[in-house]
């Protein structure tokens, strides 16, 4: 047997300057960009301080976003960002200020920061979301973004990729969430740990873009190091009006090393929630029975982007929140913002009885913007469900697409979009 | 071929069902339908997942096994369940007529069958149109079945090939509801539940 290499094994050799590489090979990986945020940026800063060095690898392939707590929560928040951003404005790296940020998994692919064949890490979990764009990205700690930004460099082991392959048409209202979800629910929080999970076929190929940041976004809930999809004249659409430097497009080999190939029929899914408190929880819709909901999010890194908005608009169109639920929209970035103003999906949700907020991922870790009190429960199209994720650790999290969480505001109980919308 | 003792000793043990059971859950999850399904397993051997899904569905269910031995402790397990038969059969030739089952089940079966494609054909032809055919074995490599061929304590493996199968589900209008294959050291496994059209 040749080398026949799998897409994260193509560009993770680029990267490390071989030919080729094996799964559970230790490597040294040239990064393309480096990325922290508000929460995690100051520790890697102080780390990045105490290594000695005085100038970051590449100003141009730093960049910090403060999304989590911004516009400052309070004053430790503001403590944080300001650390943050003398440390760009000193370091001359890619800083986005209020008023142009947004919550960086959005904003980044966004900006044309992230191009297919990158290796991306992030002092963030949820940074695997650039697989979607085909490249490889990963979330780190801290210390090791801090010793990234000093040199470039980052060491890992070549991680074994998983093949997951959808077949078939999807349902209605049926979206990237619920392909993710439904995934999850079948191989396990742990299922692709410190695995690649590659998706394909031809539910995928027809699956828009945000449908796919969607799902590479939540590829960290199954334990996986990275989430990557080929790249595809979707892809190369998306990144044409971006794109300000060359890229490489890598392709699998034929009969590449898949550890796991996994093969669902897509056009049988139903939207899908996982319940508390695991992503791996997951039922249809129509199982979930009869549960009252106080909250409703509509946003985040996993679902914020402008085709979610569309479709929760299109729910909640000339429809009311129910009078005991708070529906809570975050358009992903000042972009999306914009871009639902101008096709009126703002108006939709505020008289709907919506309150729509400026891009943060407040609520979603329960940091502000909708923090759930005990015995409080929320339908959110955000990533995480653990106990106290979004508040008192007495409070329940539901996840769902954005069609389920405004069809369930409307109801003030969990349904399915086909029970509220025509 | 029958399994002999050391294999037999290897499934029919507390982990042995234990797998199996919640493998035969896991695929069961993909059959929809009510009580009046009529299930076959295929090389039922010890009767672990006939008497499984005779008691969560109250279903018709029918095992068959070329070995006798085998048959006799699934008629054990299943202890009287009026809903559950057992019938001494070759896989490669089944006493049914045409479209008799709603769902086939066959786990770990095929590995040890040398006409393994005779087998498929035989469980196409019995499942009825929109069946459930759920299916697992263990994928050696030639080199692996060929060793085992070549001793006599050898566990009469044979190699499915995947490539074959995956074409004769295609060419026998099956739709596959999941599939998933895994490395296992120098094997693979393969489990799946697939739908006749």
């Amino acid at each position: 047997m040749g080398d026949v290499l799998t897409l994260v094994e193509k560009i993770l050799a680029a990267h490390s300057g071989r030919k080729s590489v094996r799964p559970g090979d230790f490597i040294n990986v040239s990064v393309d960009l480096v990325l922290a945020n508000d929460i995690t940026a100051p520790i890697a800063i102080r780390e990045f301080e105490r290594i000695g060095v005085k100038r970051v690898f590449d100003p141009k392939k730093v960049v910090i976003v403060p999304d989590h707590f911004t516009p400052n929560k309070d004053i430790a928040a503001a403590e944080q960002v300001k650390l943050a951003r003398e440390f760009c404005y000193t370091q001359q790296a890619t800083y986005f200020e209020v008023g142009t940020m947004g919550i960086e998994h959005v904003l980044l692919p966004e900006k044309g920061l992230v191009l297919p064949g990158e290796v991306v890490v992030g002092a963030d979990s949820h940074t695997c979301t650039y697989g979607a764009l085909g490249a490889f990205a990963t979330g780190m700690g801290s210390t090791d973004i801090a010793a990234a930004m000093a040199i470039g460099d980052v060491w890992m082991k070549v991680p074994a990729t998983m093949k997951f392959v959808y077949h078939g048409k999807l349902a209605r209202w049926v979206s990237g969430k619920d392909l993710i979800l439904y995934t999850i629910g079948d191989i396990g929080v742990d299922g692709a740990l410190y695995m690649a999970m590659e998706f394909a076929g031809e539910t995928i190929a027809n699956l828009s873009m945000d449908g796919r940041f969607t799902m590479a976004n939540m590829v960290i809930e199954a334990g996986a190091k990275a989430g990557i999809f080929l790249v595809d004249d979707r892809t190369l659409d998306y990144i044409k009006s971006r794109a300000d430097r060359p890229y490489t497009v890598y392709q699998p080999d034929d009969d590449a090393g898949y550890l796991k190939v996994v093969e669902y029929d897509a056009s049988a899914i139903e939207p899908q929630v996982a319940l508390p408190h695991s992503p791996a929880n997951t039922v249809p819709v129509s199982h979930v029975g009869e549960v009252k909901i106080d909250q409703a999010v509509i946003g985040s890194c996993t679902n914020g982007r402008l085709e979610d908005l569309r479709i929760a608009a299109r729910v909640l169109g000339g429809r009311k929140i129910h009078p005991k639920v708070r529906c809570i929209v975050i358009p992903g970035s000042q972009q999306v913002y914009l871009d639902a103003l101008d096709e009126g999906l703002i108006k939709t949700f505020i008289k709907s009885g919506a309150v729509v907020s400026t891009p943060t991922c407040g609520p979603c870790l329960g940091g502000h913007m909708g923090v759930l009190a005990a015995g409080e429960r929320c339908i959110s199209t955000t990533n995480r469900n653990f106990v106290g994720r979004m508040g008192s650790p007495e409070s329940e999290v539901y996840l769902a697409n954005p069609a389920v969480a405004a069809a369930s505001a409307v109801a003030g109980s969990i349904v399915g979009p086909e029970d509220v919308a025509r | 071929m029958k399994m002999n003792l050391i294999e037999k000793a290897l499934v029919n043990n507390y982990w042995g069902r234990k797998r199996i059971r919640s493998l035969a859950e896991k695929l069961l999850h993909y059959v929809e339908g009510d009580q009046k399904l009529e299930f076959l397993d295929v090389g039922c051997g010890d009767g672990e997942v006939v008497d499984y899904i005779a008691r969560k569905y109250g279903s018709r269910v029918v095992g068959i096994d070329i070995d006798a031995g085998q048959l006799e402790l699934a008629r054990k397990k299943v202890n009287g369940l009026a809903n559950a038969s057992f019938i001494e059969a070759d896989a490669t030739s089944l006493p049914f007529a045409d479209s008799s089952f709603d769902v086939v089940v066959s786990l770990g079966v095929l590995q040890h069958i040398t006409n393994w494609e005779g087998a498929l054909g035989e469980i196409t032809r019995v499942l009825r149109e929109g069946g459930y055919f759920l299916y697992s074995d263990i994928i050696y490599p030639e080199t692996v079945t060929r060793m085992d061929s070549s001793t006599k304590a050898g566990f009469g493996l044979v190699t499915v090939d995947l490539d074959k199968l995956n074409s004769f589900i295609k060419e026998s209008g099956f739709s596959t509801l999941y599939a998933s294959t895994n490395k296992m050291l120098v094997c693979r496994s393969i489990e799946a539940v697939y739908r006749r059209k």
